[in-house]
């Protein structure tokens, strides 16, 4: 299902800011939600490369301080 | 809405035939084939019925003779005839005996439903009479050929009526028949034969064109060897989802039997993974009124295509589709089955059923006329199950509600998958009808208790925080004095350790190290690794092994990508390492007395990395794991559960540190257990000195080094408690070695990608099954999904891509969120916001929950249409007792892609030898094209198989598509008349077009040539020319005349013709006499071969029918270049120049010289051996010519110059009056006219004529009349006249 090329996706986003793809047309699994961005695998995959900068969970990142 | 073309209306008349022979239905045909290949049981159809109040014996023969009376096909005899044909014969009388079995009846009954049928000797059908605890019971087998189980129904109505009858003698109450089962094939032959139905060939063909055989994943390895024994599996929809079910098929305007086929297909494709669903369906074809009332065999295969692509698609519109696809066979129904087969080259396999292997069966909508009112009661005894298909579902509405039975081959499948998949139908045809606008994809596969259960193991609470760090810290106050790592170069305790690394993270602090940065490490295998490694941990940061032996780019890539702040270097690596990228520290020269040795504070929070491992990616360029202190926690904690590791014991691994298997060290290390650092090399050499000097107790090593140990004697590791096997494919011969070679020992296997921190399941014990190890159950702390494409869990038996979660993954790959996002995606079945990661592996659960490893995803490759498992090869290999490795690959070769195994062997592999070994549990399309030995499989520094390490795939030779000799030359043209298509010689027959019903034909065409016979089912075995003509040859070698003769082989160069030629010379024992004589006959090997003229010169010797002769056989050197040759003025002069002196020469003084030689040839042969004796009267004084185009300009004018009268015998078959050769002459008529003419100028003729054609088995016959008048002398011959025979 992932490597379907033609598939429509969202980028999604937990709650430790890690980001992945989900199909659009599916419910998105508890504990994630949509981050806006859909399109077809590869531009959901450099929407991801572009926004998530930091691959850090975000609640170790709250705990360092922002330090990396 | 789509139009549908109807179905086309057979023009004949169906009417009564006055004969008693007739053709065979196309369904017929078939089912004679099958039985030639193979005789089991497979195909008989049973009937039996209870007579409650006993079984009057005469009133039953007089029934069962009536019966017979009644339906032509039951006294019908099935036979082949010379021409290829199978026929089915009538006959006016036949006896069915009726066995009367008493009460100790088993055997019997046994004995009619298993024993063979000889279709050429009616009745095909067996009664049995037994008596029942209740009254009586009446069995009757049938051969499938006369019957189906519809006709079973007419059968039992009619016996039963002429049993009543007779009983109460009276005149029988039974529907007039019009027409017999003859009638009804030679109506439909007619039908076919017209060519009305070639558009609907095409259409059919062009429907199924580039389908492929949809699979399911086997329990068992497919064996080659037919075995129909079958299980069945029934399960039922509930009364009101049937009740869904009829109306849902009402609504779309579809059957009962559309709806059980596309749920199906539903079914088959989430299985499978594809959306082009290839289905048989089996229907009763009775398309006229007249037929009904018949018993035969009335049954169709139809092969449905079901396209499932497209979303979002819901069970309604699958039912639609169902339909259609249902309606265009139907509307081709009447293209035999097999020639569609044969359009499609889809009949390769041998023992296969073309096209699909799964076939469906709703018996649900026909009323039986056995259940009328009145109807006799059925009797079922427990009979043996037959499974004609891999899988076949038969439905029937029984009392309101929908029963689905699935009949399997047990020889492929278990009861319990089978169980599983059926369980999944049912619950995809409820789902699916009662809710029938869902997307098919999200309909859950299994019951939520079954996924429960499946998932029971799995252990969703999070992993203890406590890091490394505290864990060896821990151990280090409380037994500081403990042994923690040794090695060749000493050992430290936990305290030295603990020292040693706080005093060196000290000074890395000051280099920079701390939390997220990254410290590149390159150590040789010295205890002082751990010192590193624990120190690095301490700052905070995370390590990054280097592999000194890769090349300094990929070194500076890694360095750059992982932006390391530092290399850490033992002092023998320096110069390995790439300069300037990044500061390098070289241990050694340091001197950290300075530094305090106490611990430091916590640097590593749970979530911040631990380490790096660079794997190499798909795309070339390596990426690293990044590995959180939580994840390596998980394994750490998690371990101890199936290891020995804490204190007292000794660990090891053999392993490089950049292979991830090393941070298990980590384990023994958090629990007190001592590690051992040794450098054993990738061939373990001294292992056992390593084991038994340091007393290992756990050993953990990957399946090809398990492969190694084993073959060179496991018991020498005597001592370990605990070895734990990984890798891709556990080498269940090496396991189940070590298990009994290491009594004391637990043997586990484990599996576990680094992205889930090394070790994800393990196979802690147990029985196993399917010739493979199991990987087992989730470590503590992680889940193990098995999911299909749509990413629903998979029943048992169903393969499914292991996805991994829980504390154990990996946080990703070191700075690529984009490779992140697509590897690890949202988990729907974990906590709230949970990741899993997709493995890219395959494997399925065992009814136990536990999961087999299948393979690679991607290892599964596609070549000639077929999908094809490496890994199922593999397995098959290393089931060998010489191969102790296996690794098989697709390669490309010049001929198109194809399988190259590569083996590890203890002893020399002949090829051909486990070819054929292989053959016997692997499909021909699963043999391995090449087999190539290696010393060793080469690993990759991450103990991965080095694919560019191995050796290439020698050139395969280029396809030799032309014959290389005369044999082989006439089963191409025979085969390709068959065909209408040049076959060469190196090709398959199925693969060209051939499919089993042109065997019979192509064989009768070789049985003509040859003239004796040659049995069927070599063509399946021999499938291409060369290789059949191979085959007859060995069938025929030992020759059944045994002589007292010399035949020797020679090869032999001719001085002006190129190339090696074989020569047979044929001496006869004994004496030569006064006037011996001698023959050169040109085609040698067919002579020797296939003509046996050897032993016919013995022969005719023998009866002083001939002088001794000695003959020289002389075979073309390439068959490419033969009619060149024989048609060459100076090959002639090769004769008489070069080979009668060597003919003399190897007789020696025993024999007389001087005499003259006679020529004997065939064919274009024939021509040369005239032409020797006109063009050199010198050395030849006769000629022998059969079937020889005797045209004048072939002959070509003779020198003058007389030498004498010649004698020449010629020949030709009365059948070439029809052949024609070019100068408009037929080959009869230029023998005449040959004949006439060389009389006419004074030479001593015979011109005979026989029958046979063009064959060997016509001049075999013409051999004995030729050679004995040839060589006889001329004692009543009159000069110049066509001694005509």
């Amino acid at each position: 299902m992932f490597d379907d090329d033609d598939r429509e996706f969202s980028v999604v986003v937990n709650h430790e800011e890690q980001h992945s793809i989900w199909p659009a047309d599916r419910d998105v699994p508890s504990g994630w939600r949509a981050e806006g961005f859909s399109g077809d695998r590869a531009a959901c995959l450099a929407h991801i490369d572009r926004v998530w900068t930091d691959l850090r969970p975000l609640s170790l990142r709250e705990r360092s301080g922002g330090t990396a | 809405m789509v139009k549908f073309e109807p179905r086309p209306t057979n023009p004949f008349p169906l009417v009564r035939g006055a004969t008693t022979d007739f053709p065979l239905s196309a369904g017929q045909e078939r089912l004679w084939w099958l039985h030639q290949w193979e005789t089991s049981y497979e195909y008989h159809i049973t009937g039996g019925w209870r007579f409650p109040d006993g079984v009057d014996q005469a009133a039953l023969a007089t029934a069962l003779a009536c019966l017979v009376r009644r339906h032509q096909i039951l006294r019908t005899r099935f036979v082949l005839r010379a021409d290829g044909t199978v026929a089915q014969e009538v006959a006016d009388v036949i006896d069915v005996p009726v066995v009367w079995a008493g009460t100790d009846w088993r055997a019997a009954v046994d004995r009619a439903v298993r024993e063979p049928f000889d279709l050429a000797r009616p009745p095909l059908l067996r009664v049995v009479v037994a008596e029942l605890d209740d009254g009586y019971g009446l069995l009757m087998s049938l051969h499938h050929i006369i019957t189906d189980r519809w006709s079973m129904d007419v059968l039992a109505r009619d016996l039963f009526e002429l049993y009543e009858a007779a009983l109460k003698q009276r005149e029988p109450e039974l529907p007039e028949l019009a027409v017999q089962y003859g009638d009804y094939a030679d109506w439909q032959r007619r039908f076919l034969d017209s060519g009305a139905l070639q558009p609907q060939l095409e259409r059919r063909v062009a429907a199924l064109r580039g389908s492929e055989r949809l699979e399911l994943t086997p329990d068992r390895p497919r064996s080659t060897a037919n075995d129909a024994t079958g299980g069945t599996v029934v399960v039922e929809l509930s009364e009101e989802a049937t009740a869904a079910m009829t109306a849902l098929a009402w609504r779309a305007r579809a059957t009962p039997a559309v709806v059980v086929t596309a749920a199906l297909a539903a079914t088959l494709s989430a299985y499978s993974g594809r959306t082009d669903v290839v289905v048989g369906a089996i229907v009763s074809d009775r398309p006229r009124p007249e037929l009904q009332d018949l018993i035969g065999f009335f049954i169709n295969t139809v092969a449905l295509r079901i396209d499932l692509s497209g979303e979002p698609l819901t069970f309604r519109s699958l039912v639609t589709r169902t339909r259609d696809a249902w309606m265009a066979a139907d509307a081709h129904q009447d293209v035999p089955f097999e020639s569609i087969v044969g359009a499609l080259h889809a009949g390769s396999e041998d023992r296969r059923n073309p096209l699909f292997d799964i076939a469906v069966n709703h018996a649900g909508d026909r009323v039986s006329l056995a259940e009328a009112p009145g109807a006799p009661t059925w009797w079922y005894p427990e009979l043996p199950v037959t499974a004609r298909f891999d899988l076949s579902l038969t439905t029937q509405v029984v009392d309101g509600r929908l029963r689905a039975s699935f009949v399997y081959r047990s020889a492929l499948f278990d009861e319990a998958p089978t169980a599983a998949l059926a369980a999944t139908y049912i619950r995809l045809l409820e789902q699916g009808v009662s809710d029938p606008d869902q997307p098919l994809r999200q309909l859950p596969l299994i019951e939520e208790p079954e996924r429960e259960r499946l998932h029971s193991t799995n252990d969703a609470t999070p992993a203890p925080t406590a890091t490394i760090v505290e864990r060896v810290q821990e151990q280090a106050a409380s037994h500081p004095t403990a042994p923690a790592v040794v090695g060749a170069s000493g050992k430290l305790t936990y305290g030295q350790l603990n020292e040693s690394a706080n005093r060196l993270a000290r000074h890395l602090l000051t280099l920079g190290a701390g939390p997220e940065r990254v410290i590149a490490v390159c150590l040789d295998k010295t205890i002082e690794r751990y010192v590193v490694l624990l120190a690095v941990a301490k700052t905070g940061a995370a390590y990054l092994p280097l592999d000194p032996a890769h090349p300094a780019d990929r070194l500076r890539f890694l360095l750059s990508d992982a932006g390391a702040i530092l290399t850490v270097v033992s002092p023998g690596l320096d110069d390995h390492l790439p300069d300037g990228v990044v500061p390098k520290l070289v241990l050694g020269s340091l001197d950290l007395s300075g530094y305090d040795a106490g611990d430091l504070e916590r640097a590593a929070l749970p979530d911040n990395l631990a380490y790096l491992i660079s794997t190499s990616g798909s795309t070339g360029a390596p990426k690293s794991v990044a590995v959180s202190h939580r994840a390596l926690s998980r394994l750490v904690a998690g371990v101890p559960r199936h290891l020995d590791v804490g204190p007292g014991t000794t660990f090891l691994q053999c392993g490089p540190l950049t292979f991830d298997v090393a941070v298990l060290e980590w384990a023994p290390l958090a629990h007190g257990g001592r590690v051992v650092v040794t450098d054993t090399g990738t061939l373990l050499d001294g292992l056992d000195d390593v084991v038994r000097t340091h007393a290992v107790t756990t050993l953990k090593l990957v399946s090809p080094q398990l492969d190694l140990l084993v073959e060179r004697d496991i018991g020498t590791l005597a001592g370990l408690s605990r070895l734990v096997v990984g890798g891709d494919v556990v080498n269940p011969r090496s396991f189940a070695a070590a298990r009994a070679g290491l009594p004391g020992c637990r043997v586990t296997a484990s599996y576990g990608p680094t992205e889930c921190t090394v070790l994800a399941t393990l196979f802690d014990g147990g029985e196993w099954e399917a010739g493979r190890v199991p990987i087992g159950y989730a470590l503590p702390h992680t889940r193990v999904y098995l999911l299909d494409r749509d990413l629903r869990p998979v029943p048992v038996g169903m393969r499914g891509e292991i996805h991994l979660a829980g504390d154990g993954l990996a946080r990703g790959y070191h700075g690529r969120p984009d490779l992140t996002a697509a590897a690890f995606v949202p988990d729907p079945y974990g906590p709230p916001g949970a990741r899993m990661y997709r493995t890219g592996d395959v494997g399925r659960y065992l009814p136990s929950g536990a999961i087999d490893f299948l393979g690679r995803a991607d290892k599964q490759v596609k070549i000639r249409g077929f999908r094809i498992e490496l890994s199922e090869i593999e397995h098959v290999l290393l089931r060998e007792p010489e191969i102790t490795s296996a690794v098989v690959l697709r390669v490309e070769s010049p001929t198109g892609p194809a399988l190259a195994a590569y083996v590890v062997a203890t002893a020399p592999v002949d090829v051909s030898t486990l070819r054929a070994r292989l053959g016997l549990s692997l499909p021909a399309y699963m043999l391995p094209d090449h087999v190539i030995e290696v010393p060793r499989i080469p690993l990759t520094a991450n103990n991965k198989v080095d694919r560019e390490a191995l050796p290439p795939v020698a050139e395969a030779e280029p396809g030799s598509a032309q014959p290389s000799t005369g044999l082989e030359a006439r089963v191409v043209e025979a085969w390709s008349g068959v065909l209408g298509r040049t076959v060469p010689a190196d090709a398959d027959f199925f693969a060209h077009g051939g499919h089993s019903l042109l065997v019979p034909r192509a064989t009768a065409a070789i049985r003509r040539l040859l003239g004796r016979e040659v049995p069927l089912r070599l063509m399946m075995t021999h499938r291409t020319p060369a290789a059949y003509a191979a085959a007859i040859l060995a069938e025929t070698a030992p020759d059944a005349v045994p002589g007292e003769h010399r035949l020797e082989r020679q090869v032999w160069r001719s001085l002006s013709f190129p190339g090696e030629r074989r020569l047979d010379l044929y001496v006869p024992d004994g004496d030569p006499g006064p006037e011996p004589r001698t023959l050169i006959v040109l085609d040698g090997s067919e002579f020797v071969d296939i003509m046996r003229l050897p032993a016919l010169l013995d022969r005719l010797i023998h009866q002083h029918r001939i002088p001794p002769t000695a003959a020289l056989f002389v075979s073309p050197a390439e068959w490419s270049v033969r009619n060149r040759e024989l048609l060459d003025e100076k090959f002639v002069d090769v004769l008489a120049d070069e080979l009668i002196p060597y003919l003399r020469d190897r007789l020696g003084k025993g024999w007389p010289s001087g005499g003259r030689t006679t020529a004997v040839g065939a064919s274009l042969g024939a021509v040369t051996a005239v032409r020797a004796a006109l063009h050199r009267p010198d050395r030849f004084d006769g000629a022998v010519g059969m079937s020889g185009p005797l045209t004048d300009h072939r002959l070509a004018q003779a020198t003058p110059g007389d030498p004498g009268p010649a004698r020449f015998f010629l020949s030709a078959s009365r059948e070439e009056a029809d052949a024609m050769l070019d100068g408009g002459i037929s080959q009869l008529d230029a023998t005449k006219r040959t004949g006439e003419d060389l009389a006419l100028r004074g030479h001593v003729v015979r011109c005979a004529y026989g029958d046979g054609g063009h064959t060997y088995a016509a001049w075999e016959a013409m051999l004995p009349e030729a050679i004995g008048w040839a060589l006889s002398g001329g004692n009543n011959d009159q000069d110049g006249d066509v001694d005509h025979v």
